[in-house]
């Protein structure tokens, strides 16, 4: 539930960012409209976890998140005159895009948000629902807080329900954070850091809490006035810093503008139309007339929604027809995914089997036939995952110290060329590639003491990975 | 499987005890008695053939029995014939050397192709019929047929169809420097098989043959066995891939190469190690290759440094999200 609230608020800011140019919540002003959707998150979250997507759909879902989340910041805050339907606006992103100089501050905070995304995604995207996940929402809405700093424009359509709504973010997400961290360490995934530091953490949380809902109480006033001036003076800073940083890329963008402009103006100078005019004079000469016509614009809004969502619809469809179309028997071994096509179907026919138990009134046991893998929710499977997402990272940091894994070679032989690579780290190398052979090829045969083995052997190979390369660097 | 590892130590370090040096050959004979198979032996004269033979029919109180194959000798003389008894006045049928637990048939391509059927018959069937009468082969059953791989006059080379019922090519090899000083050290009085005696009986090899069935075999294994031996069908060297005899092949010796290494489940690394002894006398060269002097275990290596072992995609993943900063 905790999850589902953030999930909840983070859809809310979006929503609300989407409704203007009536600032605020409009679409969820009601209690019931957000009652409403606080049960969509609920279940969004319920079925993207559910779904155990396999590494690619995975790391696309999260692609086309990210570039979702950037999109519509960029039109609600940046190119707020536009109206939706007319998609000059994305035009105009991409030549401004090209213009650092004309949206310093906008591009950089928008550039580093959308990179910053995709960086985490990729990460969460190897995991199961866990604490990683609650603290990937957490840094999500602390990048959406940036942002808003950073953006002048984002902070002079900053409303008093925007500011509630970040901060109730804030409050569910920390409490979210410290619940995750007690039941990691409760379930001794985390070491447990003594009565001291517990008390801290409690103490910082409920402080937090009982702040936050003091502010948003009071009506976030003076407050909130005094916290955005300070927060807007360091922002303007760091993001003068991270546009000096992203120069570079700006200016190599407007030279390969400038020479397709230029070899257009050569080639195709008498075919194209008259250049558009400025973003402000575009705004005076389209909004007028719409305005006037409210009810076109709402029809062409929804067609357009509506196309969209029929794209959508359609590359989901044909990926999962795709999906479908290979027999199982080819790709599970080979893809190695976390999930499989199998797992997956089996998943589906389950939430499909429990959402029909529940309109009938009672819960609905299905059986689900487990041939390769047992329940999801048993501690046998999580033992199992956990060792494999960590031999996934021995792959990672092996790739980055430049032996990334051949396709023809066996975890053993593997596990001789990294121990080449990290020779202080080859007991710990041999113990994880030991696990994992077993979970990968012994049917899940892993117990809570072997994993807690495996972690730690992967916590040494990471501190003696981080100190040879600061020996290196040095 | 703890009882399968120690009891296939006992029985291949008895056999090293005359065969020295050479644990890898020794382990796949083993491997080839737990898996109910028959080996083939291709090999030069002198290398110790007919010891490994003697050697583990002792380790394992079996009976051996030896066959010279030559160009003279009658399936009857492989089977065994029935004798008409004048006291009883009945037919009385008086066992060949065939019917022993384990079979040394030597030079088996020097005998004619009706001979080598008889003694085929009896590898895969398990049971041999003589006028009309049904023997079934003792339990164990197991041939080390040889052959010489260089002197090819006068001999009749097997057929594909009949190589294909041997579950792995075995080749011992010279010894190399200090196992030959050694050996001569051991025979300077007696041969040491002569004093070899039984490590394991009879009853344990049946369990051990029994247990190794119950080894897990993970699909993405299966599917590597299944690919690998595709592979060989589809390889434009190759004229004739391996048969689902191979795969089943590569699918059991794998099983007992893992139960013989304590574990309970089969590994890429075995197939890996098995797939040339098992399946390089199965497929058939192309011509042009032959031409161009390569072998099929050439050809088996390069598919194997081909074909992905499963897991490897992740790698990739891994890989570039590792070059994307994580």
């Amino acid at each position: 539930m905790l999850l589902a609230g953030m999930e909840a608020l983070w859809l809310s800011a979006l929503l609300g960012l989407v409704s203007r140019p009536d600032p605020g919540l409009r679409l969820v002003r009601s209690p019931w409209a957000l009652l409403a959707v606080i049960l969509s998150a609920h279940w969004l979250s319920r079925l993207v976890n559910q779904l155990r997507l396999d590494l690619t759909r995975s790391r696309l879902l999260i692609l086309y998140l990210a570039g979702l989340t950037v999109l519509v910041m960029l039109k609600a805050g940046v190119y707020d005159g536009y109206p939706w339907w007319n998609l000059d606006w994305l035009g105009r992103a991409f030549a401004d895009a090209a213009r650092p100089f004309a949206w310093p501050e906008a591009y950089a905070s928008v550039v580093s948000a959308g990179l910053y995304l995709w960086w985490r995604g990729l990460r969460l995207s190897r995991e199961r629902p866990s604490p990683g996940t609650v603290y990937f929402r957490f840094q999500v809405g602390l990048a959406a807080l940036a942002l808003a700093c950073l953006s002048p424009v984002f902070y002079r359509s900053l409303t008093r329900p925007t500011v509630g709504l970040i901060y109730g973010f804030f409050s569910v997400s920390l409490l979210a954070v410290a619940t995750a961290r007690l039941q990691a360490i409760a379930r001794g995934a985390k070491p447990f850091p003594g009565q001291h530091w517990l008390g801290i953490l409690v103490a910082f949380t409920l402080l937090v809490l009982f702040s936050s809902a003091l502010l948003a109480s009071l009506g976030l006033g003076e407050a909130a006035s005094w916290l955005w001036a300070g927060l807007g003076l360091a922002g303007h800073y760091l993001g003068r810093v991270l546009f000096l940083l992203l120069v570079p890329l700006g200016l190599l963008a407007e030279l390969l503008v400038y020479i397709l402009r230029h070899l257009r103006s050569r080639f195709m100078a008498e075919t194209l139309p008259t250049p558009p005019p400025q973003l402000q004079e575009r705004i005076q000469e389209t909004l007028p007339p719409l305005a006037e016509n409210t009810l076109l614009v709402h029809a062409l809004s929804w067609i357009l929604f509506a196309l969209l969502a029929a794209l959508v619809l359609g590359l989901l469809a044909r990926s999962f027809r795709r999906s479908r179309r290979r027999p199982v028997e080819e790709t599970e071994g080979i893809r190695e995914s976390l999930g499989g096509m199998s797992l997956f179907l089996a998943d589906l026919a389950a939430w499909w089997g429990r959402l029909l138990g529940r309109l009938k009134g009672k819960r609905c046991q299905v059986a689900v036939p487990r041939a390769l893998y047992p329940d999801p929710g048993t501690a046998e499977y999580r033992l199992a995952l956990s060792v494999r997402q960590i031999y996934v990272k021995l792959l990672a940091l092996g790739a980055a110290r430049g032996h990334p894994r051949q396709l023809p070679q066996t975890p053993y032989e593997y596990a001789q060329t990294i121990s080449g690579a990290l020779p202080d780290s080859s007991a710990e190398i041999g113990l994880i590639t030991e696990a994992y052979v077993r979970v990968r090829y012994g049917a899940f045969s892993v117990n809570d003491s072997q994993e807690a083995a495996v972690r730690q052997a992967w916590e040494r190979v990471g501190h003696q990975a981080f100190s040879t390369n600061k020996q290196s660097c040095a | 499987m703890i009882d399968i590892r120690n009891m296939a130590e006992l029985v291949t370090g008895n056999v090293e005890k005359v065969i020295v040096g050479k644990h890898q050959e020794v382990t796949l004979a083993l491997v080839s008695l737990l898996c109910r198979g028959h080996a083939l032996i291709e090999d030069v004269p002198g290398v110790g053939k007919t010891m490994l033979a003697k050697a583990l029919a002792r380790s394992i109180g079996c009976t051996f029995k030896r066959i010279q194959f030559t160009p003279d000798l009658l399936p009857s003389d492989v089977t065994g014939t029935s004798i008409f008894n004048q006291k009883t006045q009945e037919f009385e049928f008086r066992p060949g050397p065939v019917l022993a637990q384990i079979v040394l048939a030597d030079e088996i391509n020097r005998a004619t192709p009706k001979t080598q059927s008889a003694l085929l018959e009896c590898m895969e069937e398990r049971q041999l019929t003589v006028d009309g009468v049904t023997h079934r082969m003792p339990n164990p059953f197991l041939v080390l047929a040889t052959q010489n791989p260089i002197e090819y006059e006068g001999t009749f080379p097997l057929p594909e169809a009949q190589l294909d019922r041997f579950l792995m090519r075995i080749t011992l090899g010279y010894p190399g420097k200090s196992s030959e000083i050694t050996i001569m050290d051991q025979q300077q009085f007696s041969h040491p098989i002569e004093t070899l005696s039984q490590v394991v009986s009879i009853e344990d090899l049946l369990a051990m043959q029994e247990a190794i069935k119950r080894v897990h075999v993970s699909p993405p294994v299966k599917e590597y066995i299944v690919t690998v031996v595709e592979a060989t069908r589809n390889h434009e060297e190759i004229y004739l891939g391996a048969s689902p005899r191979g795969s089943l092949g590569l699918y059991r010796t794998g099983q007992a190469r893992a139960a013989l290494e304590g574990r309970d489940y089969v590994l890429p690394d075995d197939i890996k190690a098995l797939a040339l002894p098992v399946l390089a006398h199965r497929v058939i060269v192309s011509p042009a290759a032959r031409l161009k002097n390569v072998s099929s275990r050439a050809i088996l290596a390069e598919i194997l440094n081909q074909v992905p072992v499963p897991g490897a995609e992740t790698t990739r993943i891994a890989g570039r999200s590792a070059r994307g900063g994580s």
